[in-house]
């Protein structure tokens, strides 16, 4: 079975979900081949073309492609599509924007967010905010799939695969590109951090993330993520905020702080390996998921959480 | 200017859904039902528009079962002028909703449609981007603000770095996000306002569509619940359990 | 279960019902876990944040029984009182003491609608809608007596003690007024006093509708109370207090005529309390799933077991007679004060038994105040008291249904 998968990148960097998107498809078929469409993306084919398990690689750039809109790139897809059994993208915004898309230009139902692959057309993936998993048979010819990337281990090096460029037919600009607002943090990608320090309403505050809850997290080395509560509140940004409909995420370690653990939010970090709860209030949900939970002020346990890790290192 | 609001009935996400003890199906039977609340967000800003003088009429649709009359009702309580429902009590995927929502966007010729960014049921996050394909539309997902200024719409939208700001010239397909505005609650005297707003009922023969399904479910089950765990007694114990029992610590 | 059975209410209710909880799930109760001390704020003006109430006024839930020509909400009249009684319950769910602020609105502007003339409807309704923070109070209860010593005895030896003269085009008032819910605050009164003293108390009693800033009126406090502690209990006394002769409401047949009130709010306030062992069973309920006890968690023990099925059935049974009682009130029933005064009895005993078991399933957790189950415990016991004593309650319930021989007057205490 043939499989193609869509490169996740920032058309200077190939991102881990790639990786993972391969190690998705290699479970439908072996001849796996990477698109990567967008603008001045080669060192992203060069890097996806090592990807262990990758037959081939695709390059399509122009214009167009420059910012992973969803009108043209679908289009290129479906130019693309025909040889293929499956088409493959991780769960990411790019691929939740553009892959139904595709898969309404095909004629085809998606199946979304997808954790287990259990054959050439049995696919496992929550639903209900992931309170029930549901395994569904496609029964369409062709099968249109986004992975949940956490829920698959990336794929490893290899040796570099052939690298081929294809064109790409003019597309009518339905949308254009305005501006990108990038976060820009110094601090490991929320999705694939090792460890998460979180926060909630509790935090009371933008200030107190960055003065209580950032420091905590620099100590550890780890992602900073939020509940939306917090993103609501406007204490971080957007794309800081876990759950349901945010960033999916199954670090070693998740340290929830001020989080009342709302089922959204559970959604969203329930796969972590290890749970820390710090919260005040007793009877907050998010106790009944924790490894270890500490009611306490948090305004007190995490700078003292803080100093007690910072002086054993 | 005209805009389409696409809205679905689904369980109250506040309440855990489980299976049946048979494991026959999900049990939704006593299971408080309620509008999607990105449906809602869509409702929101449909109506704010009209408010403001730029829309000149808001048609909500479902495409879904009799009871979707009601998730309609509050919308038209929260300020929309008109509903239809497309009714059917099969299950509906996002493919077959687009087909049967693009045929009514072919009726009701909208400027804009929007809809909300995915239902909390099935969790798809397909149908807006799979009616801009039908329709051959211009799509901006995810939206936290949208602006609309003549022929032409300005949409920030929300993604895994930040946001990306995209022009769209109308028509175009819109499906909102959770920062895109605060849904107000349909008020009392609202609702029985809305009692009198007219809510047509079509069937999807209607429109020469059959809702089929693509995906055959063939099992349900409820993940592992994760135990909880234990309460530790201070920031020194928690560090220890940490290190030595859990070993995520160095 | 638990909750009113959805085929049970029209859509408008279902649809009611829903903003009513959403606006609990998002306002309400958050407020009331996070500011568990707030019930303490000794200062009762700040005890409930405006937002609160301009959170409320967002459903439209302060003004119903406000006709929609004033901007208020027209219930079916078919089966408002059950509407009523289904968001009462609503609110409730989240707090007690904000459903009984809103809810005396609903009870005197009914009042209004049915008694007041249009000049005063034109002048009030408005005002009442503009803001929302503007509360209506229903002023009966006296330092000598209520609903005690009052009504089975419709004799002039038992009238009310707060008089109303009229004397040069306005009605002058004398007297004073207790344990008055909303009397701390609100902006406008409807003023029970006696105006014959040579008839028994349904001849007698004359109604007013008077503004707080009119003079000799003062509020003289505000009643500190063990439950519904957002809803401000306050006395008043009436010196010489002269209020326009066009602002009688109802003259000497006030109290007949308060029926429409009486028997609305009684179904209203009993199915307040109907939310408040809601509430109890929800908290217990999620409590003894998730609290572990010897291993397992608390529900698989039997002797917990069997107390939350209790709460349950008690819920229904509740619920049940609430139910009865409002579609007799809706309908007319002859028999809707046997049932009001019954709904209000066991509305206050069963929930009562409901929140003794909240307490206890939660353990010592129960007793503490940040758990929010000793709340629920004292809106539960405040209730006893409320709306009438339950067994003055009791003896109404046997004086109208043996009028010949139980309703007869005994004399008067002193």
């Amino acid at each position: 079975m043939s499989v193609l998968v869509l490169a996740e990148h920032g058309n200077a960097q190939l991102d881990e979900a790639t990786a993972r998107a391969v190690s998705a498809a290699l479970c439908l078929g072996n001849d796996i081949h990477v698109l990567v469409a967008g603008k001045g993306c080669h060192d992203v084919a060069l890097a996806a073309a090592s990807l262990d398990g990758v037959s081939k690689v695709l390059v399509a750039e122009g214009e167009s492609l420059a910012n992973q809109l969803a009108e043209p790139l679908a289009d290129l897809i479906v130019a693309q599509s025909g040889g293929y059994d499956a088409i493959v993208a991780a769960s990411t915004s790019t691929g939740k924007n553009v892959m139904p898309r595709v898969a309404a230009l095909l004629d085809v139902m998606q199946i979304s967010d997808v954790i287990a692959i259990d054959g050439p057309d049995l696919f496992r993936r929550p639903i209900y905010a992931g309170s029930i998993v549901q395994t569904v048979r496609s029964k369409d010819p062709k099968r249109v799939l986004t992975i949940r990337a956490s829920a698959f281990r990336p794929v490893g090096q290899g040796e570099a695969k052939p690298i081929e460029t294809v064109e790409v037919a003019p597309s009518s600009s339905l949308s254009t590109f305005v501006a990108n607002a990038v976060a820009v943090s110094e601090r490991p990608d929320l999705t694939s951090a090792r460890i998460v320090v979180s926060g909630g309403r509790g935090m009371g505050s933008a200030d107190n993330f960055e003065t209580v809850l950032a420091p905590l997290a620099d100590t550890l080395g780890a992602a900073l993520g939020a509940s939306r509560a917090a993103v609501d509140a406007g204490y971080v940004s957007n794309d800081l905020q876990v759950g349901q409909t945010g960033k999916i995420v199954a670090p070693d370690l998740y340290i929830a702080c001020g989080i009342s653990g709302a089922i959204q939010h559970l959604a969203g970090m329930k796969d972590s390996k290890v749970i820390v709860a710090i919260n005040k209030d007793a009877e907050a949900p998010i106790f009944q998921v924790a490894d270890y939970g500490l009611v306490a002020d948090l305004f007190e346990a995490v700078p003292e959480l803080k100093g007690t890790l910072a002086s054993a290192t | 200017m005209k805009i389409l609001v696409a809205i679905k009935r689904v369980a109250d996400p506040n309440v855990k859904v489980r299976l049946r003890s048979d494991g026959s199906g999900l049990d939704l039977a006593a299971v408080k039902m309620t509008m999607n609340p990105f449906d809602e967000i869509a409702v929101e800003e449909a109506v704010r528009l009209r408010e403001a003088g730029i829309a000149s009429e808001v048609v909500v649709v479902s495409v879904g079962p009799e009871k979707a009359t009601e998730t309609l009702r509050t919308a038209l309580a929260m300020g929309a002028d008109r509903g239809l429902l497309v009714r059917t009590e099969a299950t509906t995927e996002p493919l077959a909703v687009a087909k049967a929502l693009s045929a009514v966007a072919g009726e009701e010729q909208p400027a804009l449609i929007l809809l909300g960014k995915q239902a909390v049921d099935d969790d798809c996050n397909q149908t807006g981007q799979m009616l801009a394909a039908k329709l051959g539309w211009p799509q901006a997902t995810f939206a936290s603000q949208l602006t609309v200024n003549g022929d032409r719409a300005t949409v920030i939208r929300e993604v895994d770095g930040g946001s990306q700001t995209l022009a769209l010239a109308l028509p175009a397909i819109v499906t909102a996000d959770l920062r895109l505005n605060e849904p107000r609650y349909a008020s009392l005297p609202n609702i029985m306002k809305a009692k009198k707003k007219p809510l047509e009922e079509r069937q999807p023969s209607d429109y020469g569509l059959v809702i089929e399904e693509r995906l055959e479910v063939v099992r349900l089950e409820e993940p592992p619940t994760r135990a909880a765990g234990i309460k530790v007694k201070s920031v020194a114990e928690l560090v220890e359990r940490l290190k030595t029992e859990a070993g995520v610590l160095a | 279960m638990i909750h009113a059975d959805d085929g049970s209410l029209s859509q408008e209710q279902r649809m009611m019902r829903d903003s009513c909880r959403a606006f609990v799930d998002d306002a309400v109760t958050p407020f009331i876990r996070s500011n568990w001390q707030r019930e303490w704020d000794m200062s009762p003006g700040e005890r409930l944040p405006r937002s609160i109430l301009e959170g409320a006024e967002t459903i439209g839930v302060r003004t119903l029984g406000v006709p929609e020509a004033y901007g208020g909400v027209d219930l079916e009249r078919e089966t408002e009182v059950r509407t009523f009684a289904l968001i009462s319950e609503e609110i409730a769910r989240g707090d007690s003491g904000l459903a009984d602020k809103l809810v005396q609105n609903w009870k005197v502007s009914i009042l209004l609608r049915e008694f007041a003339p249009k000049h005063l409807q034109d002048k009030w309704f408005p005002r009442l809608l503009a803001d929302p923070q503007f509360l209506l109070a229903h002023c009966l209860t006296e330092p000598r007596g209520a609903s005690d010593r009052w009504l089975p005895y419709n004799v002039p030896e038992a009238a009310m003690h707060t008089k109303a003269v009229l004397k040069d085009g306005h009605w002058v008032i004398n007297g004073r007024k207790q344990f008055i819910s909303n009397g701390f605050d609100a902006s406008l009164y409807v003023v029970y006093a006696n105006t014959d003293t040579s008839v028994g108390m349904l001849q007698g009693t004359s109604s007013f509708l008077v503004p707080r800033d009119t003079p000799g009126l003062t509020v003289t406090k505000c009643n500190e109370t063990m439950g519904c502690r957002f809803m401000n209990n306050g006395e008043l006394v009436f010196e010489d207090c002269r209020v326009p002769a066009d602002h009688l409401l109802v003259q000497n047949t006030a109290l007949g005529s308060a029926g429409q009130y009486f028997r609305a709010g009684k179904i209203i306030q009993a199915a307040k309390n109907l939310g408040v062992g809601v509430a109890c069973f929800e908290r217990t309920a999620d409590y003894v799933q998730n609290y572990v006890q010897g291993g397992r968690i608390l529900i698989k023990h039997q002797a917990v077991a069997l107390r939350l099925a209790d709460m349950a059935t008690r819920i229904e049974a509740v619920r049940a007679l609430i139910e009865r009682a409002s579609r007799a009130v809706d309908e007319g029933h002859p028999d809707m004060d046997v049932l009001c005064n019954m709904a209000k009895v066991y509305a206050s005993e069963e929930i009562m038994k409901v929140a003794t078991h909240a307490l206890e399933l939660h353990g010592g957790n129960g007793a503490m105040l940040e758990f929010g189950i000793e709340k629920l415990f004292r809106d539960a016991a405040i209730f006893l008291h409320m709306d009438a004593t339950v067994d003055v309650s009791r003896m109404k319930i046997i004086k109208t249904m043996f009028p010949a021989t139980a309703g007869k007057y005994a004399g008067p205490e002193n």
